[in-house]
């Protein structure tokens, strides 16, 4: 039997190739226009140069556009629809209360199609019921499966009522090394290193990043910065002081009451090395107050920090290794100095196929509220997909939207939001809307006093085919529902806000 | 810049992060496809979309990709390589006769082709420096002599003269002598 050095290399893994291509470094030729694969590679991956106020000004433009093309060439059509809608709504004694002319044909649509696929159509057949819990969320049997059983291992102690801070009316931008901020009042501020992310409380705004500080060993260090809101200004810029070559992927938050908590992952090897959970609290002067470490050599990554009445909670992934290797997710309390008191798993695929990514998290009115993201394992969805057909035209990068595509992405991804009752440490409640997206940010309390929850009812979905075979592109609603004290749903807005969304 | 740093300003900021994919990667990524393709039937254009292909799709599969089980470096070169074979395929493009291919090893029958890989890979490591670098580069890459002399500040003759010799070590390690 022959075979070639090149084809057995070919049928490698691609960690089979890592410790030989480590030191192989490759120019770009002179013939090859680099920034022209750059600019291709972006517009292919839906990502623009240009700011995210800009993209969302196109996006709502593009939207405005289609729904006008629409409207004007199907004048005729819609009219004999939207009477006909009328008179059915009539005939059955619907109510047409609050309902716009594309509400109305669109729940006449939904209805005598028996699709129901539209929470509208949900409200108008079930009016009576609007007030009470479960009118426009069902609360499912998958949702009930989201803790697996490991929530007898729960123990996350008496809450008290912490908010979980201002969610921000305007956007902070991350252009290059700087922050731009849009609204009435534009800042902009230059910063010496890399930050990846922020939060807004109380007037201020906590960014955090890790950066190299070695250039020669790639050794990282984290930074955190606090900058006042109303004109940008930094107020302080600190690097965590560590022991470590690498003490990064730092999550943190800035609570009401003025207190700034760190969490980062920290090591001296990355690969074979041990690693440490490393907590720190800096107080509003970029003072740190409290500072503890403990070797948590599971955590891979740390995803959100929520503070508790009693210390604080984490998401954060676990990797497991063996037979090809995997990630599982993972709450995890600490108490105020830091230390881990418990964990608990809340994601793993359950019996229908479900898996859940936590989107959101707040402690409200003595209970812990965790909203995720349900998506099961599409099996059904790219049932869609005409791969034999694909139009080879690299010009176009998505088939556009479709109501198949939208009605197929409805039916594999839900938000949840999970209601955590201290007394027994044990999820009391799931609200689930099915063909919807978790926001992040999406859980605040308002001016009553309710916890608000947002969720991004899929209104268009399309394929891309050309950005890449397995690529949902789409836009979202968002709907705005009201839980009371009681945790009874009172209250759904359908708002005009549109996200766009890429799976 | 390490991969998870790569990954984190990726999904924070994809249009920095496509900067520095690019600086990082693009130039690997076109050698490697150009090695594939034939600069003179495809151009250097085609071979920047499927560089641009290569890496659109890693940021829209970013999700599934696991830093832990490989270098993104390593992912991007199966993904690119990939993307040549498939155009070669549109192209219904024969496959080249490699039966009298320099690089072919006469191996057992009943040997399994992952304890092969195996093998070859060990082998190849046992080489050294500059010979396991020249192979990769000559067999997997599939960069020209010139390229690789050019890269390792050595000239074309010499790369030739070693890359023909590591083979013959390698054939030799593969089949006990047997070649």
């Amino acid at each position: 039997m022959k075979k070639s050095v090149s084809d057995l290399l070919n049928n490698c893994q691609p960690q089979e190739l890592d410790s030989f291509l480590d030191a192989v470094t490759v120019k770009m030729p002179e013939e090859a226009d680099g920034d022209r694969i750059r600019a291709l590679a972006m517009q292919k991956a839906g990502v623009s140069p240009k700011r995210r106020a800009l993209r969302k000004v196109a996006l709502i433009a593009a939207c405005i556009t289609v729904v006008a093309a629409i409207l004007v060439g199907c004048y005729v059509a819609e009219k004999v629809e939207y009477d006909n809608a009328v008179k059915f709504f009539d005939l059955n004694d619907l109510d047409t209360e609050g309902m716009s002319r594309d509400d109305i044909k669109r729940v006449y649509r939904d209805i005598t199609t028996e699709r129901f696929q539209y929470d509208d159509s949900y409200t108008v057949l079930n009016r009576e019921d609007y007030h009470v819990e479960g009118v426009a969320i069902n609360i499912t049997n998958n949702a009930n499966n989201m803790n697996n059983g490991a929530i007898e291992s729960l123990s996350v102690g008496q809450f008290g009522a912490v908010g979980h801070g201002d969610i921000p009316d305007d956007t902070l931008y991350f252009v290059d090394d700087e922050f731009q901020k849009s609204g009435k009042n534009v800042w902009r501020t230059k910063l010496p290193h890399y930050y990846s992310d922020y939060y807004i409380a109380g007037g201020k705004a906590l960014i955090w990043g890790s950066y190299i500080y070695d250039e020669a060993h790639d050794y990282m260090h984290t930074s955190v910065a606090l900058i006042d809101d109303k004109d940008g200004a930094i107020l302080w810029e600190k690097t965590l002081d560590s022991k470590y070559h690498f003490d990064e992927d730092p999550q943190a938050v800035l609570t009401d009451d003025g207190r700034i908590a760190v969490l980062t992952i920290a090591t001296d090897d990355r690969f074979s090395g041990e690693n440490y959970l490393v907590f720190r609290e800096l107080d509003l002067n970029g003072k740190i107050v409290k500072e503890h470490e403990q070797r948590t050599d599971d955590i891979y990554y740390t995803n959100l920090l929520t503070p508790l009445s009693d210390g604080w909670l984490a998401v954060y992934d676990k990797v497991f290794c063996g037979g090809g290797s995997w990630t599982e997710s993972y709450l995890l309390k600490l108490d105020k100095n830091g230390i881990i008191q418990n964990q608990w798993r809340f994601s793993q695929n359950d019996s229908d196929g479900y898996s859940y990514e936590i989107a959101d998290m707040i402690e409200h009115d003595g209970k812990l509220f965790v909203c995720a993201q349900a998506r099961s394992n599409c099996s059904t969805l790219y049932e869609n997909a005409d791969y034999e057909n694909i139009p080879e035209n690299t010009d176009s990068l998505a088939y556009g939207f479709t109501d198949k595509w939208r009605d197929a992405a409805r039916k594999e991804f839900s938000a949840v939001l999970l209601v955590f009752e201290p007394k027994d440490n044990k999820p009391e409640r799931f609200y689930t809307v099915e063909g919807a997206m978790a926001l992040t940010d999406s859980l605040r309390v308002d001016d009553d006093g309710n916890l608000v929850w947002q969720v991004g009812r899929i209104v268009k979905c399309g394929w891309a085919p050309w950005a890449n075979s397995y690529s949902l592109y789409g836009i979202t609603r968002r709907y705005d529902y009201t839980l009371d004290s009681n945790k009874k749903l009172i209250k759904q807005d359908r708002t005009n806000i549109f996200n766009s969304f890429r799976i | 810049m390490g991969d998870r740093e790569l990954i984190k300003l990726l999904k924070k900021n994809p249009a920095k992060g496509f900067d520095r994919l690019t600086a990082q990667y693009g130039g690997l990524l076109y050698m490697l496809i150009r090695g594939r393709l034939s600069l003179s039937r495809h151009g250097s254009s085609e071979i920047e979309d499927l560089v641009a292909d290569t890496l659109s799709d890693f940021y829209l599969h970013l999700k599934d990709f696991r830093p832990e089980r490989c270098s993104i470096k390593s992912y991007l070169c199966v993904i690119a390589r990939n993307k040549a074979t498939d155009a070669l395929r549109k192209e219904k493009v024969a496959e080249l006769p490699l039966e009298d291919a320099e690089d072919m090893i006469d191996v057992a029958d009943d040997i399994e082709e992952t304890d092969l890989r195996e093998q070859l890979l060990r082998e190849i490591n046992a080489l050294g420096e500059p010979d396991s670098e020249i192979i990769i580069r000559k067999y997997y890459l599939g960069l020209s002599s010139k390229d690789i002399a050019a890269a390792l500040d050595m000239t074309p003759v010499n790369v030739d003269t070693r890359a023909h010799r590591a083979v013959k070590k390698l054939k030799k390690a593969l089949t006990g002598g047997a070649q």
